[in-house]
């Protein structure tokens, strides 16, 4: 009786019932359909998340330009030749500052060379590497332009040389002693320029390569970067081979020069990581995981002894996942990634020899077996991965950039690289900006998320407009009902406890209506807003893939172009609606139950007295 | 059948406790109207308030029937006993005039059709004629309004009709209406009938008068007693 009485007083007021049900349904059509998008937004954004990645790589830019004179016997002349000078180095500690915020902290990667007699290695055509030969001229000549000279021995290098005549000038000299057909000279040679001068038919000129002497210097380095001394001073281009002259400390530099040149053909690189797409051709999908799988991080962070290795390496020599491949390091390049001296097709050109500062061949310094996780493979057309490179935790290596380093340089695109949150490059370059270096170059990679981010920060926006004009005008309605329907009800509530209603039954006469108008209006505001932000999903976002081309789901192996994301199911969107729903309903029940029940703690005599005074 | 003795009640608010009853002490008998006159603020209603059991004294007691107030139910007690009729008849607005009426009723749970024959009686008994019944309250004049709220209070079934100022919206003619209707509760159904007011008229039809003078009650007239 009490409830019918508290309804069929509502339905005498429609106008005001009706308006309430429409604004309470109103609300929750907003909040539901707010919280809709937010909900999907934020999965949305978790989904990108673990899609996407921002790295940068970082190089330093010369501070200066050097300049030095050489003179070119093709032109006959003094060139300028330039090259770029550093102030500092700088180390990648001082990536480490204030502000930043990493995933993976900052890491310049040396590559190491495995000494590898063992196995197969795609290679064997080091063609512009350097040859220590000893050769004759085919006649006396002055070599101050290509003349033709007879490779009489092979002592290190490319042995296919052996006998062949070959143009021969030292390029560089303005002033380069005769070389005479009776003798023997012995030189470290590689290709420089193309043939030049009165010797070359003009119909071939520019046709044939030139060989160049290069002085037999050493070049090591100590781990800050500074040159070791080479003992030998003074040293020329290239040197007759008198009787006797492997005996001398600089015939002793050439044979050790030929070890080293051999040694060459039997390396394989090894870089360590902290992340295998840290490394610019995974991150950019030219190179993938085809079988196993990719180091994991916990392996990465505790230096476990595993490894990726190329699809070449791996059938070239019988290997598959979970095979051991025994490593030998014998040197360190700072300098360049693999790449640079070892071509993923076989081969390579190498600016150094693996010698130490002494002369002598570098030995292995460091030895492990490593378990192959993972073998990998380069799309067709593709670059940035060393011939038979293989992949190991950086922490795995117990002698990091301290033994044997023939070659220091500076940080650059391919060897220094860093993981921040995806949508923080703007955060980082300010507080890095702070710092005042300017000659560092850090260029970022994200695969689109700042475009998607856009896009999604309007979302996030639009939904949390949303949510909280829904929200609020829930709250604001809440209020007024509470106003209008249990406040401003006193003198009502007051005659019925006059009259003999309990404390109780008063409460249900007052909120019967209140409830089921709740009830009812955030019901239908649950369903609207379902069917709205189905809708919504249906039009904006059914379709929705994103291209995950450049996304670490192609370069750890799905090997997939496009996957659709399923962020949002009518399951979630009911849920989340009735959540919605049930949040309105019940914080209007719980506000105004609360108010009503501080009304009715009141005698029905200060009641009425209270509506009295308020009316 | 009510009888109050040293009944004090004080009101006690945040800048000032004030007493508004001091010390009353009276018998309430049936079958006779009683009018309280007094000034404003000199405590009438607030004592008819107790009487209703709207509230507790502060100090002294109220039985009704031999019970103390204190030691019964009042809910029950204002449901079966007293009821109270208001100079702004406090009918409610969204119930028609029928429901008015059947309203204690049904809190009684009175079944529907008794409910409503009862009411049409004492509609009929208070002289509003059918067409008024299905109206609201709104739409009746401020005497046909007083009348449907005595049949209201007289509907609930208890003995005791406490009216504080029920002819204070009323014209002379409405409101000899209420005071015939007010006096016949009493004198042909046994009522206890007491009226606050400040209406001479009232005062004069009433069998026995009070006065209510700064809290303090006293008998001015009872010709009950002669």
């Amino acid at each position: 009786m009490i409830v019918k009485n508290s309804l069929k007083q509502l339905s005498r007021t429609p106008l005001k019932t009706m308006s309430f049900l429409g604004l309470i349904t109103l609300a929750c059509t907003l909040l539901a359909v707010g919280a809709n998008l937010w909900v999907r937004n934020q999965n949305s954004r978790r989904n990108l998340e673990e899609l996407f990645m921002t790295i940068g790589t970082v190089e330093q830019k010369a501070s200066s330009v050097a300049q030095r004179t050489v003179w070119n016997a093709e032109i006959k002349d003094y060139e300028i030749r330039q090259s770029p000078e550093y102030a500092q180095i700088y180390p990648v500690s001082v990536l480490d500052f204030e502000g930043a915020e990493y995933i993976q902290e900052p890491e310049k990667r040396s590559y190491y060379a495995s000494y590898a007699p063992d196995y197969t290695l795609a290679g064997g055509n080091f063609s512009s590497a350097a040859t220590v030969v000893e050769f004759s001229p085919v006649e006396d000549c002055l070599p101050d332009e290509s003349v033709k000279i007879e490779i009489k021995k092979v002592i290190g290098g490319l042995e296919a040389m052996q006998g062949t005549r070959v143009f021969f000038c030292d390029h560089e000299n303005e002033n380069p002693e005769p070389l005479y057909a009776d003798r023997t000279y012995t030189a470290l040679i590689s290709i420089g320029n193309w043939a030049h001068g009165s010797n070359i038919n003009p119909q071939d000129n520019g046709r044939e390569p030139e060989y160049s002497p290069l002085a037999p210097v050493t070049a090591q380095y100590n781990s800050d970067g500074t040159l070791m001394e080479d003992p030998l001073k003074d040293l020329q281009a290239y040197y007759e081979a008198t009787p006797g002259f492997y005996e001398t400390k600089i015939g002793k530099r050439y044979l050790s020069m030929g070890r080293a040149a051999d040694l060459l053909g039997k390396i394989f690189p090894v870089t360590g990581t902290n992340c295998t797409e840290l490394l610019q051709p995974f991150y950019d999908g030219d190179a993938y995981i085809m079988d196993g799988e990719d180091i994991s991080q916990e392996s990465y962070a505790a230096g476990n002894r595993e490894c990726l290795v190329s699809d070449v390496f791996a059938e070239n020599n019988g290997l598959g996942i979970g095979d051991d491949v025994t490593v030998r390091l014998c040197y360190t390049n700072a300098k360049y990634a693999a790449e640079m001296n070892f071509n993923y097709s076989g081969g390579g050109s190498y600016d150094f020899l693996p010698l130490d500062a002494e002369g002598e061949v570098v030995s292995v310094f460091e030895e492990a077996e490593y378990k192959i996780v993972g073998i990998y493979t380069m799309s067709p057309g593709t670059s940035g991965m060393g011939g038979n490179e293989m992949i190991v935790p950086m922490n795995s290596i117990e002698h990091q950039d301290q033994c044997n380093i023939v070659s220091y340089g500076p940080m650059n695109h391919q060897t220094t690289s860093f993981q921040i949150p995806n949508g923080t490059i703007e955060d980082y370059m300010r507080e890095w900006e702070k710092l005042g270096i300017t000659d560092l170059d850090i260029t970022f990679y994200d695969r689109g998320y700042s475009q998607l981010q856009a896009g999604m920060e309007n979302m996030r926006s639009v939904s949390l407009i949303l949510v909280l004009s829904g929200g609020g005008m829930g709250l604001a309605l809440i209020f007024l009902i509470n106003h209008l329907f249990v406040s401003s009800q006193k003198k009502k509530t007051a005659v019925e406890r006059c009259l003999g209603l309990s404390k109780r039954k008063s409460m249900l006469s007052l909120m019967a209506g209140i409830y089921l108008m709740l009830i009812v209006g955030n019901a239908a505001g649950g369903v609207l807003g379902y069917v709205l932000a189905q809708n919504i999903s249906a039009e904006h976002f059914e379709n929705e893939a994103y291209d995950l081309t450049y996304s670490n789901g192609n370069a750890l192996g799905s090997g997939g172009m496009e996957e659709d994301l399923e962020t949002d199911t009518p399951g979630r969107k009911a849920a989340v609606s009735v959540v919605c729903a049930g949040v309105l309903t019940l914080a209007g029940m719980g506000i105004m139950t609360a108010n009503a029940g501080r009304i009715l703690t009141a005698e029905p005599f200060q009641m009425l007295a209270e509506a009295r005074r308020e009316s | 059948m009510i009888k109050i003795e040293n009944v004090s009640y004080t009101y006690q608010s945040k800048y000032q406790t004030m007493k508004a009853v001091k010390n009353a002490t009276y018998s309430f008998e049936p079958g006779v109207m009683y009018a309280i006159t007094g000034r404003s603020g000199s405590g009438k209603s607030t004592l008819l308030s107790l009487l209703a059991g709207l509230d507790l004294p502060t100090s002294g007691t109220i039985c009704v029937d031999g019970e103390d107030i204190r030691s019964i139910n009042r809910d029950v007690y204002r449901m079966k006993k007293a009821s109270m009729i208001y100079q702004a008849f406090h009918l409610f607005p969204l119930l028609t005039v029928m429901e008015n009426v059947t309203f204690p009723m049904e809190i009684q749970k009175l079944p529907g059709n008794q409910a409503k024959e009862r009411a049409a009686s004492l509609l009929e008994k208070v002289g509003l004629k059918e067409d008024t019944w299905r109206k609201f309250p709104h739409m009746l004049s401020g005497g046909e309004q007083q009348r449907a709220a005595v049949a209201r209070a007289v509907a609930a079934g208890g003995r005791i009709i406490l009216a504080d100022e029920p002819t204070g919206n009323l014209d002379s003619e409405n409101e000899e209406v209420i005071i015939e209707l007010l006096k016949g509760l009493a004198h042909e159904d046994g009522f206890v009938v007491i009226v606050v007011t400040h209406n001479d008229t009232v005062a004069e039809a009433a069998d026995a008068v009070l006065k209510m003078s700064d809290g303090e009650l006293s008998e001015v007239r009872n010709d009950c007693k002669k």
